[in-house]
């Protein structure tokens, strides 16, 4: 059981550093970017701590992370069209 | 008997549930670049959660679902130790995190409701709001529950031996899943719309 108690305390310290960070007057894109880099940290936690995806082999790794390199492809491909005005043509 | 046919990458019921949450992690992925989509393209996205109770109830949230992945694999532990009842006990109190997590939600959606939030209309004038926020959470909580029911007839089948340690594990991957995308949608969702 310890080594979940410590995936616990890491994942609610993440936890606590990303709230503290919500009321500290940080630029949206610099927020942005540690918020979305601790939830990528805690769900990597999760999967190798809790999910134990190392203890599978490679092979499972190999099928499950491709489907995410694709839709990376699809970020890419519609983030381009998003911002304001996109907003105004959709009205 | 099991006839052995060539290598496995893994159990056929483990990998069954690993390849159901890739599409489901798919699913809500999409669903969070349409949200990011609809934000960027968003002039003003309104900031309505103050910390009372909305941020604190977020917070208390994801520190109930953070302990509830805890309780799950002290109950995969106690399967694979052959403690039948103690598993049982684990699962039980894993559905009862699942349980107070939908409590706390729904008290804030209520909330939400009561500001005359809907899936159409809130009272800042951008409507996606609403169906972005009832969509993305909705989805979860939809997740939640059939989780909660899943694990309530686990525990049941651990309990009486239906159930191997494998099972339990099994259902023990798509309940951390169900956390794992809570820590996207706290932040996304909450800390990035925090009234100032």
């Amino acid at each position: 059981m310890k080594p979940y108690f410590g995936a616990w305390g890491f994942l609610l310290s993440l936890t606590a550093i990303e709230v503290a960070l919500a009321y500290r007057h940080t630029p949206p894109v610099m927020m942005l970017t540690v918020l979305l880099a601790l939830s990528f940290l805690k769900a990597g936690a999760i999967v190798t701590r809790f999910m134990h995806i190392a203890g599978e082999g490679a092979r499972l790794a190999w099928l499950v992370l491709p489907a995410f390199f694709f839709i990376g492809l699809i970020l890419l491909g519609i983030l381009g069209d998003a911002g304001p005005a996109a907003y105004g043509a959709a009205q | 008997m099991s006839v052995a046919v060539g290598p496995r990458i893994t159990s056929p019921n483990k990998l069954g549930m690993w390849l159901f949450l890739v599409s489901d992690a798919l699913t809500f992925t999409t669903l969070i670049l349409c949200y990011a989509f609809v934000r960027i393209s968003s002039p003003a996205w309104p900031h309505p959660f103050e910390f009372a109770p909305g941020i604190l109830f977020a917070t208390l949230m994801t520190f109930v679902l953070l302990t509830s992945s805890l309780t799950m694999a002290a109950g995969v532990g106690a399967m694979r130790e052959g403690r039948r009842n103690g598993a049982a006990a684990w699962i039980a109190a894993t559905i009862a995190c699942g349980a107070l997590f939908i409590a706390l939600h729904l008290t804030e959606w209520r909330h939400l409701i009561a500001m005359g939030v809907t899936p159409s209309a809130n009272p800042w004038g951008v409507p996606l709001f609403g169906a972005v926020f009832f969509g993305l959470t909705g989805l979860h909580m939809a997740h939640v529950a059939s989780g909660i029911v899943y694990l309530a007839i686990l525990g049941a089948g651990a309990r009486s031996g239906r159930f191997s340690a494998g099972d339990v594990e099994v259902g023990g991957l798509y309940w951390h899943f169900v956390d794992l995308v809570w820590m996207f949608l706290f932040p996304l969702l909450y800390l990035t719309a925090v009234k100032p």
